[in-house]
């Protein structure tokens, strides 16, 4: 069986000092199967241009690629594009900051909105067979609304998502934020939390993309038939 | 699809109103690059394309994307 392929994208501003990246490394250097290739785009570390939202001109003018990342060169954009779409399984990770997601993967959503709307609008599945997953990391609360508001989008662009598809941990509420490393890395359970977040996102790839009696590879396609699709034969 | 290079499209073209259109592509009489190719001049992609935003040409030939001036239409 040929390997199942598992990207990380960590959105903190911190990069690799953050706690969500932490968590993330070390999630994936728990992985050991022997059919699995791992990678952590750490967003930070790219030049990523934010969203010039060419959508809300017109919803045909948002394609894929991208097109800031056809115009300026110096988009890095394209890593994490080419990423997901060379990868079996996408997990991301995020900090909370007031009850939402970080800057960084808002910035991420806001430029992945052209690979959902090559479904919504131009009618092409471009993602599609990938399993999502979510790691969310924060000093107080909110997981829960991060959790649902990314899962909204990453299943419009096209991710599947597995049974208790995030993992997630928050601090004491306090304002001692320097204490919440060591209890991460103190703590047995809080690991294998992420552990199991990200084994079980591949485990859940490996029973769905690939039939164990056949060989054969997953290859659904679905073309949205949502409502509020505009229709550009009838249009005015 | 391409749309026509015709003197209809050109005429009907919005790129002489659009933020990106220079002196340099006005003296090159370039325009209706969605029909022709990109321009020979240095043109600023930060600046927002116009021809989605209502060029007849672009709805007419039912287009997608933009910048033509900067990206060929293929």
């Amino acid at each position: 069986m040929r390997k199942i392929k598992l990207l990380g994208i960590s959105t903190s501003a911190r990069g690799r000092e953050s706690n969500s990246y932490y968590l993330m490394k070390l999630a994936f250097d728990a992985l050991k199967d022997a059919d699995l290739s791992k990678e952590i785009i750490v967003a930070s570390e790219l030049n990523l241009r934010p969203c010039q939202h060419h959508y809300s001109v017109n919803a045909k003018m948002c394609v894929h690629p991208c097109l800031i990342t056809q115009l300026d060169k110096d988009d890095e954009m394209r890593k994490i594009y080419d990423g997901i779409l060379d990868s079996d399984v996408v997990i991301f990770s995020t900090p909370i900051y007031w009850g939402n997601h970080s800057q960084l993967m808002q910035l991420i959503v806001e430029r992945l909105n052209s690979l959902e709307n090559a479904n919504s609008v131009h009618r092409q599945v471009v993602v599609k067979n990938k399993i999502g997953g979510l790691m969310i990391l924060g000093h107080e609360d909110g997981y829960q609304n991060v959790a649902g508001g990314l899962m909204n989008f990453l299943t419009e662009m096209g991710l599947i998502f597995p049974p208790q598809a995030y993992a997630a941990w928050v601090g004491e509420s306090d304002e001692n934020t320097k204490l919440d490393r060591n209890r991460i890395e103190n703590g047995k359970v809080i690991k294998e939390i992420f552990i199991d977040l990200a084994q079980n996102a591949v485990n859940f790839a490996k029973a769905v993309l690939v039939c164990s009696n056949c060989g054969q590879k997953l290859d659904y396609e679905h073309k949205s038939k949502k409502k509020n699709y505009i229709d550009y034969e009838t249009e005015k | 699809m391409k749309p026509k290079n015709s003197a209809e499209n050109f005429g009907k073209c919005f790129c002489i109103d659009c933020p990106l259109y220079t002196n340099c592509n006005k003296n090159k009489a370039e325009r209706i690059f969605c029909a022709r190719t990109t321009s020979e001049c240095v043109m600023d992609g930060k600046k927002s394309c116009l021809c989605p935003a209502g060029c007849p040409v672009y709805l007419e030939n039912k287009l997608s994307g933009a910048y033509f001036c900067l990206i060929e239409l293929k």
